[in-house]
């Protein structure tokens, strides 16, 4: 009850900030912007998974949004909350104001945790939901062409794109995690938005480089691209799995980490 | 407003023997004692750096004293967590910009588990009654103030704990505070308020705490200090300052020159007398004037004193 009393009200901090409701009508607005800048363009962007198919079928478009938003979007939106949530505190002064009442650090924490998750899994949703529909709407719903050429049915097609955009949701839930551990540790908002997302690039630019596989599986941004099993002609869904599994190991390990660092800390009003 | 927590009476709101607080090399608290008897406003003073800030950390449990004990209303102080039935705020209170006066209280009291009902009391009684659908980032330092003392009387305190109170308001705010601050004393409850004015703990206090360096140089009540207190000092000017001089020397008065007057140093009494045998002398006075109370000389002579 006292988690979901911190949760609520951390919830309604978050729903009262301009940038916080401007992210989240980026987030349903700028994936129709997109795709009506592709539909009165000639070029497409074929170097991008199923760029080249986004005049044929609307199903293309959600799943180009997906590609660009994941390589540094993704985590520099979620990062925006996560990152801030704690030291938000810090920036306002109100440290000292929250742990004189009744709430102890931990219960203070959870809830903060909870509210960056959700906010995380609201992203996801909305850009998920508003490029399949900007998508369809705007290009049509023809059959999605997979990545091994089998043509896909559109309810088929508009499973698919779900399903691939519900399975960024446990590296999505990562960056947060990791937000929330560099807002702990640098008790700094820029500093706990932008670590994240620097982080994710130099993942990114890791998995260019012919290393260990296990050091690739064990990186977020490899779960954001789990969901190319479901496009082939004979689906796997191996990745998925392994990318949850991952995710939530950086999502157990930031959070407690960043527990640590907050029940150990002195407020002293610096 | 509802009352707070049940607990157990005690003779001594806060009692704190030896603690103890270091910063890396810095010593914030070396070994201060402090005693708040029950139902008494009492004063913690000191000039900036003293230690009065980290002691009402400490108090709140917001940092974790090195050495010593530390018990508020009979129960030890736990690092982390706030003692049941105290309230009030370290440093300036602080609240969320973004919301209005009346959703900060109303989410402090939810964290304190408790209803909206009495937040409509607390606001008419510091005086924000008609500012509190206003967003704090629209409130003067003075309204912040008050806020946060709306948001201490919410938790309905037995110890109401308060780091500068009256820093930013007008005349009538600290009158009221006062006035506050004594009925709180006078319906059974206790206040401990840091201050650096020593005019302002003797206006508003039972007794006083004096800490210097993080160690404690006087404690006790303000009739005390009082009696401890110098004579106080006047600054004289006469219409003719030598023989003015020259009498109280005869008198035993303590006088010395000045650029613009005479410095007088003598108590009340003393005074009034050797202002009587001026003028019965001839010599008019044409300014007669308080340089400074007894009590914050006694305040500068105890926090200034080499250590």
């Amino acid at each position: 009850m006292r988690v979901l009393t911190a949760y609520r009200w951390e919830l309604e901090k978050l729903t009262a900030q301009v940038r916080v409701r401007a992210a989240a009508a980026a987030c349903v607005l700028a994936p129709f912007v997109f795709v009506a800048v592709l539909r009165i363009q000639d070029t497409v962007p074929s170097d991008t998974l199923f760029g080249r198919w986004v005049h044929v079928s609307g199903f293309a478009a959600p799943m180009v949004v997906l590609v660009f938003t994941t390589q540094w979007a993704l985590p520099l939106l979620i990062s925006l909350v996560a990152g801030d949530i704690l030291a938000a505190e810090d920036r306002y002064g109100t440290w000292p104001t929250l742990l004189t009442r009744s709430l102890t650090r931990g219960t203070v924490y959870a809830g903060k945790v909870l509210a960056a998750l959700t906010y995380a899994v609201v992203l996801v949703v909305l850009l998920g939901l508003a490029s399949l529909t900007a998508g369809v709407t705007v290009l049509g719903h023809d059959p999605l062409v997979g990545l091994s050429g089998t043509l896909f049915s559109p309810g088929t097609s508009a499973g698919l794109v779900l399903s691939a955009w519900a399975s960024v949701l446990p590296p999505a839930l990562g960056f947060a995690a990791l937000g929330v551990l560099f807002s702990a540790a640098t008790r700094n908002g820029p500093a706990g938005i932008l670590g994240p997302t620097v982080l994710g690039l130099l993942m990114q630019v890791y998995s260019f480089v012919d290393g260990p596989r296990a050091v690739r599986s064990a990186l977020l941004t490899t779960g954001f691209e789990a969901w190319h099993g479901l496009f082939a002609a004979h689906p796997y869904r191996g990745p998925m799995v392994t990318a949850a599994a991952v995710s939530a190991v950086w999502v157990a390990v930031c959070l407690a980490a960043g527990y640590l660092l907050l029940r150990r800390r002195e407020i002293t009003g610096d | 407003m509802s009352a707070g927590p049940t607990l157990p009476a005690v003779d001594d709101a806060v009692r704190a023997d030896g603690l103890t607080k270091r910063y890396g090399r810095t010593v914030a608290l070396a070994g201060v004692d402090l005693t708040v008897p029950a139902g008494t406003v009492h004063g913690l003073l000191g000039p900036n750096g003293a230690g009065k800030t980290t002691l009402l950390r400490t108090l709140f449990g917001l940092s974790r004293p090195d050495a010593g004990t530390l018990t508020v209303l009979g129960e030890p102080v736990v690092a982390g967590r706030t003692p049941g039935g105290l309230a009030g705020f370290v440093d300036s209170p602080r609240f969320y910009p973004y919301l209005s006066g009346r959703r900060n209280l109303e989410l402090l009291a939810a964290y304190d588990r408790r209803g909206h009902d009495d937040i409509d009391a607390v606001l008419e009684r510091v005086g924000l009654a008609g500012r509190d659908a206003d967003r704090v980032s629209a409130y003067s330092s003075g309204m912040r103030q008050r806020l946060g003392l709306a948001a201490a009387l919410l938790r309905g305190p037995r110890l109401l704990v308060l780091d500068e109170p009256v820093n930013g308001l007008d005349p009538a705010g600290i009158r009221d505070i006062g006035a506050l601050l004594r009925d709180l004393a006078a319906d059974g409850g206790s206040v401990l308020l840091s201050s650096h004015h020593m005019a302002e703990a003797e206006a508003l206090c039972d007794g006083v705490t004096i800490l210097r360096a993080g160690r404690t140089v006087h404690a006790g009540r303000v009739e005390e200090l009082r009696a401890a207190a110098p004579a106080a000092a006047h600054l004289l000017r006469t219409t003719d300052d030598a023989a003015a001089r020259a009498m109280a020397e005869r008198r035993g008065v303590d006088v010395t020159e000045q650029d613009d007057g005479l410095a007088v140093r003598a108590h009340r009494a003393d005074l009034d007398a050797y202002v009587l045998a001026l003028a019965s002398d001839g010599i008019a006075v044409r300014a007669l004037t308080e340089t400074g109370s007894p009590l914050s000389q006694l305040f500068f002579a105890l926090t200034e004193e080499s250590a």
